[in-house]
């Protein structure tokens, strides 16, 4: 059976049911209803505060919509194409949303339509309720307003209200439901089921007219509490009508806010639900300062002792960018790519290296006729000299940090601290070491026997500091120890090496999901 | 705020750049005091340790060596062109005693240019030009004390020569040694004509081969440097020929020698404090000739010739001298 069929053949069965109604039911719902008692709280700020102002703070405007928004641009980019991007972007939001809206009234029109034809259908089924509603009645409830200039189902909803003062029980009932659900459930083509909601209603209304008055006519259960009668007292009963009248007229806006898939311009800077901060990006560069350990697999204590003194630590770096994920406000995942180079000083001397010098020398030559000759010679001095060779090594790597961070603070400065894994992707030298002979020789990428090319996986802990500096930036100071697990050269090597690296990270963190 | 990002972001890019980009070496020189490199100073007197001594050491010839017994003589044959022939009793002590027995006797010959050269020895008489027939240096030991020929005694030299046949004229010279000789350069060696004026003859003998062999026969009264020599007269004019070096090259590590194409004229260039240079004085113009330069800086060995067919009236030349080996110099010595 569907609903038409089911709704005809109670329209039948009912339309000459009617049931007395209790003295005094109408008065209890009908003035307190229309005409809410004002709340003695409520009159008394209203009195005190009506005609207060206070000056807006500083600032205020541009942290609720800052300067900067007005003329963001894509980073890097130039002016000029910033402004382009953005009037493509202006654009293309623009048509989006005329075209929504074009669409949506189409839309509505022909479900008003629709409706309109279902309504003509049941007032011709002879339920005569809507017959009763009379326009130009007073609407003294001002929450009604809410569903004023509302497009189809409003102007019902005003008719509908219209005909509670009519007091007429029956088409009160009916209005009211069909009152509240305004356009949305039009939408939804739930025409059918109101009409089933308000049949419902009816009879509920008509069934405990032999109970005694003040006896609650509804379900507590239902939805339309405001309809249910109470022994309470007025200022008791009030919030809670207010309250399915304010769900009502809110669901109503959230309903017809058709643009709720866009995203709101207006930003505030103190709502971290509305700044998106699923996905930062971390762009950092980092001073670093190597720590080695070194020890002989069977390497003399001569060798030792020149490699030591043959080798100096010098500032490194690490740059790179991480991805973070924050999990909830305090904790966060973060992995990225990096780049790492330690820097160190090999020092080695090579005794008589011939340094030349291009000398002018003059002399005065007697001939022998006794002529007094200038003879200039242009030539080349040369020099033995102890030349001090210092060839700056690198070790370099290229890692991915993966790492779980704890943060705490508000919004402009966060602390916090990270730790967890960097793993190495690839590790190349160049420079100069000592072989087993002491002589110098040079290791690079194709040949560095003894080193490793990767370098396995390091421990990293560090401890952050981050500024806010507008909205979607930060920037931030994190110093950190990495600690490498496994040496850089091989088991064949004659000796092992492994290197700490403690450093400060700088960098900036951007927000991803820019508004 | 976004200018401070951009300029955040530059500074790291700047700090990163700065950090990777340095050169890979760098460095720093000390001058090594001690390599004799680096010794450019001249000296008014050559001390014993110049370098010029060790270079004399590692290029002059080696002299043979032949013994016989003194009381009965002999004629010593060193090599195919060299005979020295001793009488009976030829030596006696330096205290005038006669000596029995076994005699050492040690031969340096200077038959070519490039000889002289090793040897140091020019073919000068003081400020003249001598043309060489050839120059020897004979030495007689007994169980290492030096002996000289007994008075009134003298001994023959016979040689050929083998560059040239014999020439005429040519007269006995004994070398005048300045004491240094022959453990290096003697800037006071000269030739001087024997003091018997006496003249050496030229002789024809029977080779090894079959044919006939034409030389020289000296018959001297002194042992050590004996030359046979003419002096050379040239009709051109004359003038001072200046070797100029670069700074490293000094009269401790260096000798210069100008060698006459034409004749076995060996002429020393001098060192010349004042001006740092190496002079030789009163050379004849219009001849070709080669100025040879040999140096020895610590282990290494330098060496430069200049080939001139005039040294004309300046007569300075400048000289590069580049770094050879011992075997090359003495290549190039023997070619001369």
């Amino acid at each position: 059976m569907t609903n038409e069929a089911f709704d005809h053949i109670t329209r039948e069965k009912l339309k000459d049911y009617s049931a007395a109604i209790p003295a005094g039911l109408w008065e209890k719902i009908h003035v307190p209803a229309i005409n809410a008692p004002q709340d003695p709280f409520d009159q008394f700020f209203k009195e005190k505060l009506q005609d207060i102002t206070a000056p807006v703070s500083p600032g205020l405007w541009n942290r609720i919509r800052p300067e900067e928004e007005k003329r963001r641009r894509i980073f890097f980019l130039p002016r000029r194409t910033s402004m382009m991007a953005a009037s493509l972007l202006m654009l293309f939001i623009a048509g989006t949303v005329s075209a929504y809206i074009y669409f949506q009234q189409i839309r509505h029109k022909r479900n008003a339509e629709v409706n309109a034809t279902q309504t003509n259908q049941q007032n011709n089924h002879g339920t005569g309720t809507s017959e009763s509603a009379e326009p130009g009645q007073n609407n003294t409830n001002p929450e009604n307003n809410l569903n004023q200039g509302a497009p189809a189902g409003a102007a019902e909803s005003t008719v509908t209200t219209d005909a509670i003062d009519a007091g007429t029980g029956t088409s009160e009932q009916f209005s009211r439901e069909n009152a509240r659900p305004s356009g949305t459930e039009e939408r939804s083509g739930n025409a059918i089921v109101f009409g089933k909601r308000r049949i419902s209603k009816t009879f509920l209304l008509q069934a405990p007219a032999t109970d005694a008055p003040g006896a609650s006519l509804v379900n507590s259960n239902d939805e339309d509490r405001y309809y249910a009668p109470s022994g309470r007292s007025n200022a008791a009963f009030i919030p809670s009508r207010r309250k399915g009248l304010f769900a009502s007229g809110e669901r109503d806006i959230s309903y017809n806010n058709h643009t709720g898939s866009i995203k709101n311009i207006i930003i505030c800077p103190s709502d971290k639900n509305l700044r998106n901060t699923d996905w930062d990006l971390e762009v950092f560069a980092s001073p670093d300062l190597s720590f080695k350990t070194v020890s002989s697999n069977t390497a003399s204590q001569q060798f030792m002792s020149r490699k030591d003194s043959s080798e100096s630590a010098r500032v490194g770096f690490t740059a790179g960018f991480r991805i973070v994920k924050p999990l909830n406000d305090r904790f966060l995942i973060k992995a990225g790519l990096q780049y790492s180079q330690i820097n160190e000083n090999f020092t080695y001397k090579t005794a008589d290296e011939i340094k030349t010098i291009t000398v002018i020398t003059v002399r005065n030559i007697t001939l022998a006729n006794g002529t007094v000759v200038t003879v200039s010679d242009t030539s080349v001095l040369q020099q033995a000299v102890n030349k001090y060779n210092t060839v700056h090594n690198r070790y370099k790597s290229i890692d991915v940090p993966v790492l779980m961070g704890y943060q705490f603070g508000n919004d402009d400065l966060k602390i916090g601290i990270n730790a967890g894994v960097v793993v190495n992707l690839s590790s190349s030298y160049k420079g100069v070491m000592l072989d087993s002979t002491l002589s110098p020789q040079p290791i690079d990428k194709n040949n560095s026997v003894g080193y490793k090319t990767n370098i396995g996986v390091g421990l990293y802990a560090g401890f952050s500091i981050s500024k806010r500096i507008n909205y979607n930036t930060s920037v931030f100071a994190e110093p950190y120890l990495r600690y490498n697990l496994s040496d850089i050269t091989t088991p064949q090597s004659v000796y092992k090496q492994r290197f700490s690296v403690g450093g400060l990270s700088l960098g900036l963190r951007f927000n991803l999901n820019k508004h | 705020m976004q200018r401070i990002s951009k300029h955040i972001i530059l500074a790291l890019v700047l700090f990163t750049g700065f950090t990777s980009c340095k050169k890979d070496m760098s460095n720093n020189f000390t001058l090594n005091t001690t390599s004799a490199l680096n010794d450019t100073i001249w000296t008014r007197t050559l001390p014993a340790n110049a370098a010029v001594n060790a270079l004399f050491d590692s290029i002059s010839p080696k002299p043979l060596t032949e013994s016989f017994n003194n009381e009965s003589g002999a004629t010593l044959h060193f090599n195919s062109n060299v005979d020295l022939i001793f009488q009976p009793g030829s030596f006696v002590t330096l205290s005038g005693a006669a000596v029995t027995g076994k005699v050492n006797i040690e031969l340096t010959k200077l038959l070519t240019k490039g000889d002289m050269i090793k040897a140091m020895q020019a073919t000068i008489h003081y400020n003249a030009l001598l043309e060489s027939a050839g120059a020897f240096f004979v030495k007689a030991s007994k169980d290492g004390q030096e002996l000289e020929l007994s008075p009134g005694v003298s001994y023959l030299i016979q040689y050929t020569d083998p560059d040239n046949d014999p020439k005429p004229y040519m007269l006995v010279f004994n070398g005048k040694e300045g004491g240094l000789a022959p453990a290096g350069v003697d800037p006071e060696f000269t030739w001087l004509k024997s003091a018997d004026g006496s003249s050496v003859k030229n002789f024809t003998r029977s080779g090894q081969g079959g044919g006939d062999q034409a030389g020289y026969e000296i018959l001297s009264t002194k042992l050590k440097w004996v030359s046979a020599a003419r002096q050379s007269y040239y009709n051109a004019g004359s003038s001072h020929l200046t070797a100029i070096l670069p700074l490293n090259f000094t009269n401790k590590n260096t000798v210069v020698f100008a060698v006459f194409e034409s004749c076995k004229t060996v002429v020393p260039l001098y060192s010349d404090y004042n001006t740092r240079a190496f002079r030789a004085s009163y050379l004849p113009q219009q001849q070709e000739m080669t100025i040879i330069s040999i140096s020895k800086i610590g282990k290494d060995f330098y060496y430069n010739e200049k080939d001139i067919s005039d040294i004309g009236s300046l007569g300075i030349f400048k000289l590069r001298p580049e770094k050879k080996s011992i075997q090359d110099i003495l290549e190039h010595l023997s070619s001369l």
